[in-house]
């Protein structure tokens, strides 16, 4: 659902609860106590949950993961000029959606992986006002990122599965699979997001 | 004047789910963290307090024969 028609039921449910609020004797009458229960409990249960739906779709798009000031460089990243930064490889090649570019590599593909997604998000939330934020370029992941999530995509593709670095030794293929070779902390593909670097880095504009 | 305790209740229950709404409304204007936290962390609540007062107000009115 756009913005727009929660804004408005939200706008119609918070003056029908104000109606009845400034008339309460209008639930005297029999009309009065059905109107009292639209305005009073379906009408604001309906609301909050457009809203906290919209919530959770605005909390996947990158702009409102670089919303937060300590995320401009990850921004920064994913404009580098340089095949060798993931992030900025797969943000520049659409082989991640552009506007949910960083939840799509940072959510857990699991049953749960949203809400622990936004379990992690309340945690980054609370390390930003009530704690000591890092520096960018001292941001580390929780726990090590997965193999799972890279082969949410590219598991099956013919690049993914024949591409020679993947048939370096018999069993990398199946170990990388596996999750006992990390795609990212192997020596493979270990060009992240390396904010600390970006000073040097030059950066791709789209369109030119 | 059970009337009016119960109308009392009604129009605090209307209070306390206007403010919820309308704080929601407003953090629906911005797409940031805090706006979602404040839609949670308040305005849930204050919602979800009101519509209890009102539910409250529904079960304990009593039947007029």
């Amino acid at each position: 659902m756009s913005p727009s028609p929660i804004l408005v039921l939200f706008a119609l449910s918070a003056a029908l609860v104000l109606v009845i609020g400034r008339f309460s004797r209008l639930a005297r009458s029999r009309e009065g106590r059905i109107l009292a229960f639209l305005a009073l409990l379906i009408l604001p249960v309906l609301s909050v949950w457009a809203g906290f739906n919209e919530h959770m779709e605005r909390a996947t798009s990158t702009s409102f993961c670089l919303s937060c000031h300590v995320m401009t460089d990850y921004g920064r990243s994913l404009h580098v000029d340089d095949r060798s930064y993931i992030p900025a490889r797969h943000f520049q090649n659409n082989l991640i959606p552009r506007d949910h570019a960083c939840y799509t590599c940072h959510t857990d593909y699991t049953m749960f992986g949203t809400v622990k997604s936004k379990i992690r998000g309340m945690r980054h939330l609370w390390v930003q006002y009530a704690g000591a934020a890092p520096k960018p370029a001292e941001i580390k992941l929780y726990t090590p990122f997965n193999n799972r999530e890279c082969l949410h995509c590219h598991l099956g593709s013919r690049k993914f599965e024949e591409v020679t670095g993947h048939h370096k030794t018999p069993e990398l293929l199946g170990n990388i699979k596996a999750g006992t070779r990390s795609c990212m902390s192997s020596g493979c593909h270990d060009t992240i997001h390396d904010v600390g670097s970006l000073k040097d880095a030059t950066f791709w504009k789209e369109g030119k | 004047m059970e009337k009016l305790v119960k109308e009392r209740r009604i129009r605090w229950a209307a209070v306390m789910i206007g403010a919820g709404l309308v704080l929601q409304f407003f953090t629906l204007l911005r797409v940031h963290p805090l706006a979602f936290v404040v839609f949670l962390a308040v305005g849930c609540p204050l919602i979800a307090a009101g519509g209890i007062l009102y539910l409250w107000t529904l079960v304990t009115d009593r039947v007029e024969p």
